[in-house]
C-alpha cells in the first residue's frame, strides 16, 4: 500500500516535472542533441550530473521501499537494474510513459510466470521478451521510430 | 608449487578467453557481454560427454567448440541486426538466459548442485592429473588457440574484420558481407571460448553455474578492456595483470572475508581510471566507443 501510494506521488511530481518545466524540456534537448542544447545555453555538464543526482534519488526511494519489504543484503541491487533496463526498453525509451507500462508489463510477467511455469524460468521469460521485442520493436511499445541515420551506430 | 601452476594454469584459459573476446571487440567492434555463456556451455558439453558417455577428452573438445560455434549463431542471427547499445542488451539477455539453462535444466546440467568427478584428460597412456602435467596440456592448448587466433587476424579476414569495425558502410560498399563476416567472427570467438571452457572444467573436476554468470563475462570484457582491445598483445598484458593483482592481496594479510570485495573494487576502480586516463587500454591501438 506506502508502495502504490508513493509510486503515484512520485510518478505525478516526475511528470510535471519533466512535461511542464524548463528542466524537462532541456533535458529532451540534450537527448537529441547535446551540441546544440549547448549552442543555445544549456549548461550540459550542470544537467548531467543534475540528472544523475536525481535518478539515483529515485532509485533511493524505490530502494527504501523494497527493503522495508523484502530486506537488504549487498548484492540485490544488480538484478533489479536488470530488469529496470529491460523494462524501459519494452515501455519505450524517449518516452516518459514507457518505463511506467514496461515495470507493470514486466511485473505481470513475473507474476504469470511463477504461476504457469516455477519461479526458476522467471529471468529467462524477462529476457526472451526482452530479445523479442529488440528485434521486432527496438523502440518499445510507445516509443516513436527513429530514422536509420538517427540510430547511433 | 602447486600454487604458482595453479595461477599460471588459470592465466593460460583466461588467456584463451580473453583473446577470442579480442576478436569481437577489438577486431570486429562488437561489444558482446555473453562470453561466459559460450565458456559455460564449452565447459557442460564436453563434461556431459566425458562422465556421462565415457567420449575420449580430445574428440569431447572438438565437439564443445563445434556446439558452441553453432550455439553461437543463435545469438548473433538475430542479434546482428542491432546497433550500439541494443547490441549489447540483446547479448546481455543470451547471457543470462544461457546462465538460467545452466542452473535450472537439473535433469542434464544437475543444476545449482554442479557436477562432479570430471575426469582429467588422457593422452597416448599419460594422463594429465597434477598441476604440472595439466599446465603443459593447458599452455599447449592456449599457444595452439593464439596461434589461431593471430594467423586469423593477419590474415584477409582479420584485415576485413578491422574494415567492419572502422567503417561499416564503406566495407558493405567495398563488397564485403558485413552480417556474414560478423557471424564468422562470433562463432570463432564462441569456439575458441569453449576450449577455454573445456580446460577449466576437467582443471577444476567440478563445475557449477557460478562459474559461467554475468560477472564473469563483465570480467573478460574488463580484461579486454584494461589489456587494449585491437591488438593480440593487449588481452595477454591484460590476463596477466587482471589475475596476478588480486593474487598479491594474499600477501598483504587481508581477511579472507574483505579480500574478494577488495578484489572487485580493484577492478572497478581499473576500469575507471584506464576509460579515464587511457582509453585504449595498455597495449591497445583502438579506443573502444
Amino acid at each position: 500500500m506506502l508502495g502504490i501510494i508513493s509510486l503515484l506521488v512520485i510518478f505525478f511530481s516526475y511528470y510535471m516535472t519533466i512535461a511542464h518545466t524548463k528542466f524537462g524540456k532541456s533535458l529532451k534537448a540534450i537527448s537529441s542533441n547535446p551540441l546544440l542544447a549547448e549552442v543555445v545555453g544549456i549548461n550540459l555538464k550542470r544537467y548531467r550530473i543534475g540528472i544523475f543526482a536525481l535518478g539515483s534519488l529515485l532509485a533511493g526511494i524505490g530502494a527504501m521501499l523494497s527493503a522495508l519489504d523484502v530486506g537488504i543484503a549487498p548484492n540485490i541491487g544488480f538484478p533489479v537494474v536488470l530488469i529496470a533496463v529491460v523494462s524501459v526498453v519494452i515501455g519505450g525509451t524517449g518516452v516518459f510513459e514507457g518505463a511506467f507500462l514496461g515495470g507493470i508489463l514486466i511485473g505481470i510477467l513475473q507474476a504469470l510466470s511463477v504461476w504457469q511455469f516455477s519461479a526458476r524460468w522467471q529471468s529467462t521469460l524477462v529476457f526472451l521478451l526482452l530479445i523479442v521485442f529488440l528485434i521486432f520493436k527496438p523502440e518499445g511499445i510507445l516509443g516513436f521510430g527513429r530514422r536509420l541515420e538517427e540510430v547511433k551506430a | 608449487m602447486n600454487y604458482l601452476l595453479h595461477i599460471l594454469i588459470i592465466i593460460s584459459i583466461y588467456m584463451i578467453l580473453s583473446s577470442s573476446l579480442n576478436i569481437l571487440v577489438g577486431y570486429t567492434g562488437l561489444l558482446s557481454i555473453c562470453h561466459a555463456a559460450f565458456y559455460g556451455i564449452g565447459a557442460y558439453v564436453s563434461v556431459l560427454l566425458t562422465t556421462k558417455l565415457q567420449v575420449n577428452f580430445f574428440a569431447a573438445l572438438a565437439i564443445a567448440m563445434l556446439s558452441a560455434s553453432l550455439l553461437s549463431l543463435i545469438v548473433s542471427t538475430p542479434s546482428l541486426r542491432l546497433k550500439g547499445d541494443f547490441f549489447v542488451l540483446a547479448t546481455l539477455a543470451f547471457q543470462i538466459i544461457g546462465f538460467d539453462i545452466f542452473n535450472n535444466w537439473t535433469p542434464l546440467t544437475e543444476g545449482p548442485y554442479g557436477i562432479a568427478g570430471i575426469p582429467s584428460p588422457k593422452l597416448l597412456g599419460l594422463s594429465f592429473n597434477s598441476p604440472a602435467k595439466y599446465l603443459l596440456l593447458s599452455s599447449a592448448v592456449a599457444s595452439l588457440c593464439f596461434l589461431i587466433t593471430r594467423i586469423l587476424l593477419l590474415s584477409p579476414f582479420g584485415l576485413a574484420l578491422k574494415a567492419v569495425r572502422e567503417d561499416e558502410i564503406a566495407a558493405q560498399a567495398l563488397g564485403k558481407n558485413v552480417t556474414k563476416i560478423k557471424i564468422k567472427a562470433f562463432a570463432i570467438a564462441s569456439g575458441l571460448a569453449a576450449v577455454a571452457g573445456v580446460l577449466f572444467a576437467h582443471y577444476l573436476s567440478f563445475i557449477d553455474p557460478t562459474s559461467f554468470t554475468v560477472e564473469e563475462s563483465i570480467f573478460i570484457l574488463s580484461i579486454v578492456l584494461i589489456g587494449g582491445p585491437g591488438n593480440m598483445k593487449g588481452p595477454i598484458v591484460g590476463t596477466v595483470l587482471l589475475i596476478i593483482i588480486p593474487e598479491i592481496l594474499r600477501f598483504l594479510e587481508i581477511p579472507n572475508s574483505v579480500a574478494p570485495n577488495v578484489r572487485q573494487m580493484i577492478y572497478g576502480a581499473l576500469l575507471v581510471i584506464f576509460m579515464y586516463f587511457r582509453p585504449q587500454g595498455i597495449a591497445g591501438v583502438y579506443v573502444f566507443e
